[in-house]
């Protein structure tokens, strides 16, 4: 009730802020800064005599305002957006502005905005992880609100001044950093255009509503070397995601119970009589599985994202062409995704990548399960992990008893040390996530 | 002319003329015409921009010290306002001086100097998930420096407000500049015409408006003081809480400290006229002259009183107070019933008072009179307590122990609102109630038996506090009681029960150590202010701006050191760096296969030569070469010890292999 009470002030506050932001010009922001200066010194009018720069002020002020009432400008905005931004690095985007008047306009603002919506309690309990916090920490302070609401959102996009804007289109770069993977709405836009006076800005709305999709940081890492053979795999490439034969003929044979009746030969069957059975050559290849674990527990939300970043640099690294990539984690139920050797293309992985949440306690055993099933199909494992439990050392001790090259990526604050791991396997990285960049270059 | 010097030079000068500070004004102008006109120019790195804000900022404090604290002032906020262009100078002067001719806003904000200096560290050392939505707010205009000069023309013509020159020129300025300054930066597509029409419309309506604004001011004004006017500051008429109800509100703040002898009543204000709720007095005269006179030889009292005075204040002085010293500046106006008002400049007040303990004075007609609405008890009472035919004496000590005997003291109010009904249920039903009931009620019984008495009231000195040697006197000593007019003197007849100082001091508050505390401090200020002299206060700004001096000089005399090491370790680090492990006994096996097929060729580096090689044994060697001679950190002792004794060994096999060859 009283947190409820606090957001709605914070929600007030932070729409005032933003309309006086964007409906003043600078010089309408020190107009404003000056009127109230000379009313505070002017409160007794026997005292000074600033109470008449005050009331000069207000009566420029209102005129402002009541000329931004009339607008005759009209405009339309175009936006050409990349299919894919990446976290951390820019996002080039251009919007063409067409003036459908005739005359020349100055001073314009373009106002791009990334959507956002006003969080509830239980959102930042569950952002800040409050729920752990004692009793006198779990207020959210506005400023804790601004930065979530500032997550939410993935980005800020500045303010762009326009040249003049006359009647041929005008094209617009703009770029901004994306700060968190996933969708990014951009809202409508505004075109700010100031009064006569230059004071007070009419906002004109341009619906351009419009997403992009992030994709999680990616940094360099080598090719990892683990020794792992190549795997029969039933169907070939081209079913190798999903259950059946090979694709590759070799003989014909008689029909056996229990051969799936797409594999008849009607041709034979025509000629002699008696069901007849294509048989396939068996096929072998270098198939990896990339399994990332998306049990946060106590770590911070930016080592899962790091995790998430370590996995989308992993895939991105493997070799697209030499072998098989199944991308196995934890959300609503287990997903695996199967990329490389032209089943799917690895940049898909990097959206699901990018879509990927986090999950509940009991994740981590569905995901063991879901692994230990193809265990047969893979030639080695990546574990991309936050914990270094005794379920997940058993884990990795399981699999490598089914003599299987495993690597493990674990992600810590920087409160572990190697010697702190137990039963490390071979290819055992330890990474801090307030240095991943140079902990993985360094691989 | 340059368009910001224009309006600089203007906006100086009329602060110069309106608030009469020609060398100040002049002053800033020429450094303002030198940074304009000169060449030289600084390239100031933010934190020097930081710096000049910094150095606003103790201008700022230096002067609201001087304002508040060492010669405090009647107007403080109005002197800041006074000097702002001054204040704000450095500032101003850095940007002109400055070679990129901008202001950073951290300068004057602090704020913008945390964020910057957030975002720069952070980048580096977080990923880019974590610090990228540090700036929250959806509306970024990047606005990082500003150009100050229009502000600042702005800010000056804001401060020659403070001067309160009534008169029409002072509109005349702040219309004019502000007009030229939106005229520089309007938008092109405003239409000359129609923004001159707005911008005169706005003049007009503003030159009537300011006026209506003044008029309304001085309206409330009057109305505000009307309504809030009690009796600090009317001696005319005295305000009781007969017939109020609920609970006594009852305050612990420290009014005023006094130095005397023993415990006192202190008169503020006495009345005689009885009107319910009110008290008023017949004759609305202040006069200055003091009524009071000293009559025989009889040696004066002293006592002496330590106060905050207001604008307009009534004094509570003893009875009898003959001269007051110490209140100069003050001017003193005396009613006919004994009252002293005070007026100057508010201000922590020291004054001495000199009283004989006698209040003399004839009484008036209306010292007798009765409310007719009071007249059956009071008739009632007067016969049962026999009053008709005493002497005066003990007629009042008769009404002072009836009441003692048969009356409590409360602070409960009661539940009735008319005061004459709730003085009628206090004498006959309740018999309870406080100190103004009991003064009303003794004031009226008197009058029945025919002594002439008024209402009193003012504070009741008993609380003393032997570590400061002095009594305190707090709101809750605010006290009522009755004057009789008793062989040619008035004598206070105070028929309050004595519990009543006893229960106040219960219902003290739980913040009173604290408030206590805090009136303290101030209270030992204000005395060390009064203390000072104009020639103590030069002496104490002349020592704090020789401490400022040695302060900012071993700054900067530091700050040449530190840059002096920093490049001295730079140029050692440097030096170090380009010749580090060129000693190196690596060398000497290079030498040594200089002139056989397996010399080193221009474009190998040595890890592809020793792979060229194959000789396992240089391999340790040449990895403990490269760590000498390109790790910063460089090699241990065992280790350097180990690679030139292995090296020399290797070169000395070799050479010997060879002379055997």
């Amino acid at each position: 009730m009283r947190q409820g009470f606090v957001l709605r002030q914070y929600r007030k506050v932070y729409r005032f802020d933003n309309w006086m932001r964007r409906h003043f010009t600078f010089t309408g922001h020190l107009v404003v800064a000056f009127m109230i200066a000379a009313a505070v010194f002017g409160v007794n009018t026997k005292q000074s005599t600033t109470y008449q720069l005050f009331v000069f002020l207000l009566a420029l002020l209102v005129f402002a305002l009541l000329n931004s009432t009339f607008n005759r400008l009209k405009v339309t905005l175009t936006r050409q957006l990349p299919r894919y931004g990446m976290v951390g690095e820019p996002l080039r985007y251009s919007v063409t502005l067409a003036n459908l008047t005739s005359r020349t306009y100055d001073r314009l603002a373009l106002c791009e905005q990334l959507a956002e919506t006003l969080p509830n309690s239980a959102q930042l309990k569950k952002f800040y992880q409050l729920h752990k916090q004692p009793w006198f920490k779990q207020g959210v302070s506005f400023r804790r609100w601004l930065r979530y609401l500032a997550y939410q959102r993935g980005g800020v996009i500045a303010e762009t001044a326009l040249p003049e804007l006359a009647q041929t289109p005008l094209q617009v770069k703009i770029s901004f950093i994306p700060t968190r993977r996933g969708t990014i709405t951009f809202a409508d836009s505004y075109l700010a255009k100031p009064d006569l006076l230059g004071l007070f800005r009419r906002l004109i709305e341009l619906k351009a509503r419009q997403s992009c999709l992030v994709l999680p940081k990616h940094y360099p890492v080598k090719p990892l070397a683990l020794a792992g053979k190549r795997k029969y795999q039933a169907g070939g490439v081209s079913l190798a995601n999903s259950v059946g034969n090979s694709s590759e003929f070799m003989s014909l044979r008689d029909y056996q119970r229990g051969d799936p009746l797409n594999s008849i030969h009607w041709k034979s069957f025509a000629r002699h009589g008696k069901l007849i059975v294509k048989e396939y050559q068996d096929e072998y290849f270098v198939r990896r599985a990339l399994l990332l674990d998306t049990f946060v527990g106590d770590a911070a939300a930016e080592q899962f994202e790091a995790a998430v970043s370590v996995a989308a640099s992993i895939a991105v690294n493997e070799r697209q062409n030499e072998a098989l990539l199944d991308l196995m984690f934890v959300g609503l139920q287990t997903y695996c995704f199967t990329a490389g050797r032209g089943v799917d293309q690895i940049p898909h992985l990097q959206e699901i990548l990018a879509a990927v949440q986090s999950s509940e306690e009991d994740s981590f055993a569905r995901l063991q399960l879901a692994v230990l099933a193809r265990v047969g199909l893979c030639s080695s494992l990546v574990c991309v992990l936050m914990h270094w439990d005794e379920a997940r050392q058993d884990f990795i001790k399981q699999l490598a008893a089914h003599d299987l090259p495993v690597a493990v990526f674990l992600l810590h604050d920087g409160s572990l040390s190697r010697q702190q791991c137990a039963n490390k396997p071979e290819h055992f990285y330890l990474l801090d996530y307030h240095h991943l960049s140079e902990q993985l270059a360094g691989l | 002319m340059n368009k910001d010097l224009l309006f600089l030079s203007f906006s100086l000068l009329s602060w110069g003329w309106l608030s009469q500070t020609w060398l100040a004004a002049s002053g800033l102008l020429c450094a303002i015409a030198v940074g304009k006109y000169s060449s030289w120019r600084w390239r100031i790195s933010s934190r020097q921009f930081y710096r000049c804000g910094d150095l606003s900022a103790l201008l700022v404090i230096l002067l609201l010290v001087d304002v508040y604290i060492l010669q405090p002032t009647e107007l403080a906020i109005f002197v800041l306002l006074k000097w702002l262009p001054v204040l704000f100078a450095p500032a101003l002067l850095a940007q002109l001086f400055s070679s990129d001719q901008k202001l950073p806003l951290g300068a004057l904000f602090y704020s913008f100097r945390k964020q910057k200096a957030g975002q720069s560290g952070e980048t580096d050392f977080k990923p880019p998930y974590t610090t990228l939505y540090n700036r929250e707010s959806t509306v970024v205009r990047l606005l990082r420096e500003i150009d100050f000069v229009l502000p600042y023309a702005g800010l000056t013509v804001l401060s020659a407000g403070a001067a309160n020159v009534q008169t029409p020129a002072y509109f005349i300025i702040a219309a004019t500049l502000f007009t030229g300054i939106l005229w520089s930066v309007r938008p092109k597509h405003s239409p000359a015409p129609v923004w001159l029409l707005a911008v005169g419309l706005a003049i007009v309506i503003s030159h009537f408006g300011h006026h209506g604004l003044r008029q309304l001011d001085a309206l409330v004004e009057e109305k505000v003081v009307g309504w809030l006017g009690d009796s600090q500051t009317d001696p005319f008429k005295g305000q009781t809480s007969i017939g109020d109800v609920g609970k006594l509100k009852l305050s612990d703040k420290i009014e005023f400290r006094l130095k005397a002898d023993k415990p006192l009543l202190l008169h503020q204000a006495s009345y005689d006229i009885y009107l319910g709720h009110h008290w008023a007095v017949s004759t609305r005269l202040l006069t200055s002259e003091n009524p009071a006179t000293q009559t025989g030889n009889s040696k004066l009292k002293q006592l002496e009183i330590m106060q905050p005075l207001n604008r307009q204040t009534v004094l509570a002085l003893p009875d009898g107070t003959i001269k007051i010293t110490g209140l100069d500046d003050a001017n003193l106006q005396y009613t006919e019933l004994g009252a002293v008002k005070a007026s100057l400049p508010p201000r922590f007040a020291r004054y001495q008072v000199f009283y004989t303990d006698k209040r003399t004075g004839a009484p008036g007609k209306y010292d007798l009179q009765i409310p007719k609405q009071h007249l059956d008890w009071l008739q009632q009472l007067s016969s049962e307590l026999k009053l008709a035919g005493q002497r005066p004496e003990a007629i009042a000590e008769q009404i002072k122990s009836y009441f003692r005997t048969n009356f409590f003291y409360s602070l409960y109010l009661g539940t009735q609102t008319d005061a004459d009904l709730a003085l009628r249920n206090f004498m006959l039903k309740r018999k309870a109630g406080h100190c103004e009931y009991f003064a009303a009620a003794t004031v009226l019984l008197l009058r029945q038996a025919g002594i002439p008495a008024r209402l009193a009231n003012g504070y009741s000195v008993d609380e003393y506090d032997s570590r400061q040697d002095l009594y305190i006197v707090r709101s809750r000593h605010a006290h009522a009681w009755a004057i009789a007019y008793i062989d040619g003197v008035w004598q206070a007849v105070d028929s309050t029960p004595s519990q009543w100082l006893r229960m106040e001091t219960e219902h003290a508050g739980l913040w009173r150590p604290l408030t206590d505390g805090w009136s303290n401090c101030v209270f030992q200020l204000r005395q060390w202010q009064l203390q000072q002299t104009r020639q103590k206060n030069i002496q104490l700004e002349l020592l704090a701006a020789l401490l400022l001096s040695i302060y900012l000089a071993w700054r900067i005399y530091s700050a040449k050191r530190k840059l002096n090491r920093n490049m001295r370790h730079t140029k050692t680090a440097v030096f170090k760096l380009a010749y580090q492990g060129l000693d190196s006994e690596f060398y000497l096996i290079e030498q040594c296969l200089q002139n056989t097929a397996q010399a080193r060729q221009h474009n190998e580096s040595i890890q592809q030569w020793v792979g060229r090689l194959q000789i396992p044994a240089l391999h340790p060697l040449y990895k403990l070469h490269y760590r000498l001679r390109f790790d910063p950190i460089g090699l241990s002792g065992e280790q350097r010890q180990l690679l030139r004794q292995q090296a020399s060994a290797w070169a000395g096999d070799f050479e010997g292999e060879a002379a055997k060859h």
